[in-house]
């Protein structure tokens, strides 16, 4: 993941993540759940592949995948990432790779016409691999402990029913509506409660939590990320959409679920961009510092 | 079993940057690079203001975020504890410096310069690269040549890192933790050594004293 420098803190310049990474895990978790949701009627409902959206998958990987690398400034380095498997970021660098020849490999499978077998062999492997490419970034931020508000399984929950609402969109998009052999209008508005509901529990938790995570909640809630948050995310990524899902469920009309996965996706990237920067560290110091005069006042 | 640590004593230390600039001159560090550096702060209101100074360094934790994070390996940490940086692993991903609960790592400046790693007659010129990431290491090279030479680090000049010989009170004592006859476990248990951030359970290896006074409520800040 790649960061950009923020702020000066004292001697140090310390770094935090920004546009780049939260596109970079927009794109990965949405590649991920695209091709999830392309596959599954195949694999589980004896439906068909959706192309389509193993093209779709294709081309938002392969974004992330470059986003991923270039902002390590070090191409030659990369291969690097692969061999340390315990760390989640490792995990993201190989499921995206993976997923890259996954996806590629279906479509061929698909064009080649090759036995079932193989097909479904790609298909589950693929589900597979974009269930890592979707939960790593999740899993890292759980384990950054200078970041209260990151930490634990909380970011993982909602990063996975964010990329499951992001590839229902996506799906939707790329003309899957009448494809899938169920109602993606009905899953989708199901998965944007669900994001909803994980989002405010979330955001709840850290609220309660220790100085730093209410610190970012504020930011979120008031503070300089509220029009990206309240507005971006939350408004244009998940109230407004459910209301078009709704009034597309009650009476059927052809815009309201393209206009919907359309903001799904825009508020989905402003989603990650403010999780990742209302991350606070513990900070150093209180006001009440300690050092050589503190107990000549105490 | 060896674990290398260190104990700072806050009643001693007096906010002079002595560690700060016998870091950068020992391991010639780039701009803006501190591996060691001392939080100076003031307080107060005119004419009740007091200044507090708090040195920081690579905990060297036990169980360290940064490595768990690291894609690579080049984090790592070695059998006396050190955690140090492999330059040549590293993929400047940075997810490191996040992970840090201290900020205690760095990244190179952009400018590419030669340095000099290692110590007395072991120099061997390194070329540093930008956007590497860089850290404290307890000045291993002195420790591994003392430790070749017949030394004991902590006790000899020659092994010791180079901020506890510039402290000019002594407030730094560097040991292995795990030799109860060391300065620093005795000084870890008769003065109640506590360490920055132990509700994260990262078990550092730098301990903070004071002189067999209590320790400010406010060390394990939030």
């Amino acid at each position: 993941m790649g960061m950009r420098e923020t702020r000066k803190l004292g001697y140090t310049s310390q770094k935090e993540w920004g546009w780049p990474s939260a596109i970079e895990i927009f794109c990965g978790g949405t590649a991920g759940a695209t091709y999830i949701l392309s596959v599954l009627p195949y694999l589980l409902f004896s439906g068909s592949v959706f192309l389509n959206g193993v093209y779709a998958s294709l081309v938002l990987v392969l974004i992330s995948v470059f986003m991923l690398a270039g902002e390590s400034n070090s191409l030659w380095r990369l291969p690097r990432a692969f061999f340390k498997i315990k760390s989640p970021l490792a995990l993201g660098a190989i499921s995206l790779s993976l997923l890259v020849i996954l996806s590629i490999a279906t479509i061929g499978i698909l064009y080649a016409d090759v036995t079932s077998k193989a097909l479904s062999l790609v298909g589950w492997l693929g589900v597979a691999v974009s269930l890592l490419a979707i939960i790593y970034p999740g899993a890292l931020m759980g384990l950054m402990k200078a970041i209260p508000f990151w930490s634990g399984s909380g970011p993982s929950f909602l990063l996975l029913s964010a990329a499951l609402v992001s590839g229902c969109a996506v799906v939707t998009l790329s003309g899957g509506l009448g494809h899938a052999n169920f109602d993606l209008s009905r899953l989708t508005l199901g998965l944007l409660v669900v994001q909803g509901l994980s989002l405010l529990i979330y955001i709840i938790m850290g609220s309660q939590g220790s100085k730093a995570a209410q610190t970012s909640v504020g930011r979120l809630i008031k503070g300089h990320l509220f029009f990206i948050f309240m507005i971006g995310a939350t408004g244009i990524g998940l109230v407004v959409p459910s209301m078009l899902y709704i009034i597309d469920i009650i009476s059927p009309s052809a815009p309201m679920p393209y206009v919907g996965s359309g903001l799904i996706l825009i508020g989905g990237v402003f989603m990650r961009y403010s999780l990742i920067a209302s991350g606070v560290k513990i900070p150093m110091l209180s006001e009440d510092s300690i050092g050589a005069t503190y107990w000549l006042y105490h | 079993m060896l674990r290398w640590g260190m104990v700072i004593d806050l009643f001693r230390c007096i906010g002079c940057h002595a560690c700060t600039y016998a870091c950068k001159a020992e391991h010639r560090t780039g701009k803006g690079v501190f591996w060691s550096l001392v939080y100076d702060y003031e307080r107060g209101k005119y004419p009740n203001v007091m200044r507090s100074f708090l040195p920081i360094l690579c905990m060297h934790c036990e169980d360290a975020p940064c490595k768990q994070v690291c894609p690579t390996g080049a984090t790592s940490k070695r059998h006396d504890g050190i955690i140090v940086v492999d330059p040549k692993k590293c993929i400047r991903c940075k997810a490191c410096m996040i992970a840090c609960p201290y900020q205690v790592r760095f990244e190179n400046p952009e400018d590419t310069y030669p340095t000099i790693e290692g110590h007395l007659k072991q120099e061997r010129p390194v070329l540093r690269q930008p956007g590497i990431i860089e850290k404290c290491n307890f000045c291993k090279d002195r420790i591994e040549w003392g430790k070749k030479h017949g030394l004991t680090p902590g006790m000899a000049w020659d092994a010791n890192p180079a901020c506890v010989n510039a402290c000019p009170v002594n407030a730094r004592t560097f040991g292995n933790m795990n030799d109860p006859t060391s300065e620093i476990s005795k000084l870890i248990s008769s003065q109640k050594g506590d360490v920055l951030h132990g509700e994260l359970g990262t078990g550092p290896a730098v301990f903070y004293i004071s002189a067999g006074k209590p320790l400010p409520p406010r060390l394990r800040m939030e």
